[in-house]
């Protein structure tokens, strides 16, 4: 199968023998692909000003099984500009696809939330509210959507209450003087995430909490690389050890 | 048939070359076996005279003879700008423009964080300690123009302001020779931005 000008992001790259490279895409039909880009190490391999990460791309390449060959491919917008911690989120972003996407696996809504994503965190917005939000779109464009707005017995959920949460069981209201060791979350919070409103800190922080207990578990609890490089960098900055986290 | 078994390691071997393939690799061995051999014998002392003698430099990562290399350890280059490359195949060509007469820093890659590769992985603690411990007035980042070089680039700046030491950063432009109509569109903006007085 022959796929021509299709809108594609650049994942991850790695060295394929002297020359080449095999790349992981997001396109925006045909979901992540790993692809052969051939020569692309050349010095005047025509593939190389617009194999970058963070920039929208046109690409051509022949489908096969496992691995296509990539035969163009060219910068179709300008790359968005992520520097500092807004570039370790668009990191982040990038291993959350290729650890939890399988192959060939279309996502068409989830495309365009990524590339809405690279946009607000290239922007001078707050890149923590983008974050949640691509994450939450993330889990329910994989089909692992979570239900926010009703408990575990169905009742809708109270705004002053505290709930446990678990991807399989959902919202499990606590009784009051309830003492439980692990993380309960405001009934207020997870309407709030329902929504995709952040009225609060608290809000953010504690949904912040709950998509990552759940995104951990769909990682099977291993780590992320970028997220431990990210806390790594930020000590030998602080040069301080343990300093949040 | 022990010169076969012989003959296919020696090709086996021949492959571990940049660019080289079994076919090429076939050829190479039976050049050198069949109508070279003192030409074979002299690669094989250089080689292994090679591996005896080259290590890296204690201060800077570059391939040297000796601890120090001959750029760390020659009194005519400025000890006071430090210049970091990712590869030393980078260090040569900027070596080889004679456009800079401090010292470097390799670090034998760069950030990324899909592959784990962080500051531990470039040396980073090398580089601080020589931040330190050295009266550098100067770091050039000269990373490669990449997501990934820019990262390294920016992440090592950061380091460096933190001691009060002034970075700079290649400009980037077009080449010479090049015709602007060829010239990438990140290639262009970057030259729009840094551009000069006349
Ligand atoms: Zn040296």
């Amino acid at each position: 199968m022959r796929i021509e000008r299709q809108p594609a992001y650049l994942l991850h790259k790695r060295q394929y023998r002297e020359s080449s490279l095999i790349i992981e895409v997001f396109t925006a039909e045909y979901g992540r692909l790993s692809l052969i880009a051939k020569g692309a190490r050349r010095p005047k391999s025509p593939f190389k000003a617009a194999l970058q990460l963070f920039t929208p791309m046109l690409i051509n390449y022949s489908d096969r099984n496992e691995l296509g060959t990539l035969t163009a491919a060219e910068q179709a917008a300008d790359r968005y500009p992520l520097r500092a911690d807004r570039l370790y989120c668009g990191y982040y972003l990038n291993e959350l696809l290729v650890r939890l996407l399988h192959r060939h696996d279309a996502h068409e809504q989830l495309f365009r939330y990524y590339s809405q994503t690279l946009k607000q965190l290239a922007r001078d917005t707050r890149s923590d509210k983008a974050l949640r939000l691509f994450e939450k779109a993330f889990l329910s464009e994989t089909g692992y959507g979570l239900t926010l707005h009703l408990d575990s017995s169905g009742q809708p959920v109270q705004a002053d209450q505290n709930y446990l949460f678990s991807p399989e069981y959902g919202a499990q209201r606590l009784d009051a003087g309830h003492v439980n060791s692990q993380m309960v979350y405001s009934g207020k919070t997870l309407l709030a995430l329902h929504k995709g409103e952040f009225p609060d800190g608290d809000t953010l922080k504690q949904s912040k909490f709950l998509l990552r207990s759940v995104i951990e578990q769909r990682l099977e609890h291993r780590p992320l690389k970028s997220r431990e490089l990210f806390i790594k960098m930020r000590r030998t900055l602080t040069r301080e050890t343990d300093e949040h986290e | 048939m022990l010169e076969t078994i012989a003959l296919e390691r020696l090709k086996k071997a021949l492959c571990a070359l940049p660019g080289v393939g079994p076919k090429t690799a076939q050829r190479m061995a039976f050049h050198l076996v069949g109508r070279d051999r003192g030409g074979a014998r002299t690669l094989s002392e250089a080689i292994t005279g090679a591996l005896q003698s080259i290590r890296r430099c204690r201060r800077c990562n570059n391939f040297s003879e000796t601890e120090l290399c001959p750029v760390c350890s020659s009194p005519k280059r400025n000890a006071a700008q430090l210049c970091v490359v990712e590869t030393q195949a980078d260090l040569e060509s900027i070596e080889t423009s004679k456009a800079f007469s401090g010292t470097y820093f390799v670090l034998m890659g760069h950030l990324s964080p899909l592959d784990g590769i962080g500051p531990e992985e470039l040396g980073l603690d090398r580089l601080q300690r020589l931040l330190d411990e050295e009266n550098i007035e100067e770091v050039v980042m000269a990373t490669n123009p990449t997501v990934e070089g820019d990262a390294t680039a920016d992440f090592i700046a950061q380091l460096v302001k933190q001691r009060g030491i002034r970075v700079t950063q290649l400009a980037r432009g077009v080449p010479v020779g090049g015709e602007l109509e060829y010239v990438d569109r990140n290639t262009l903006a970057g030259a729009f931005q840094g551009r000069k007085d006349l």
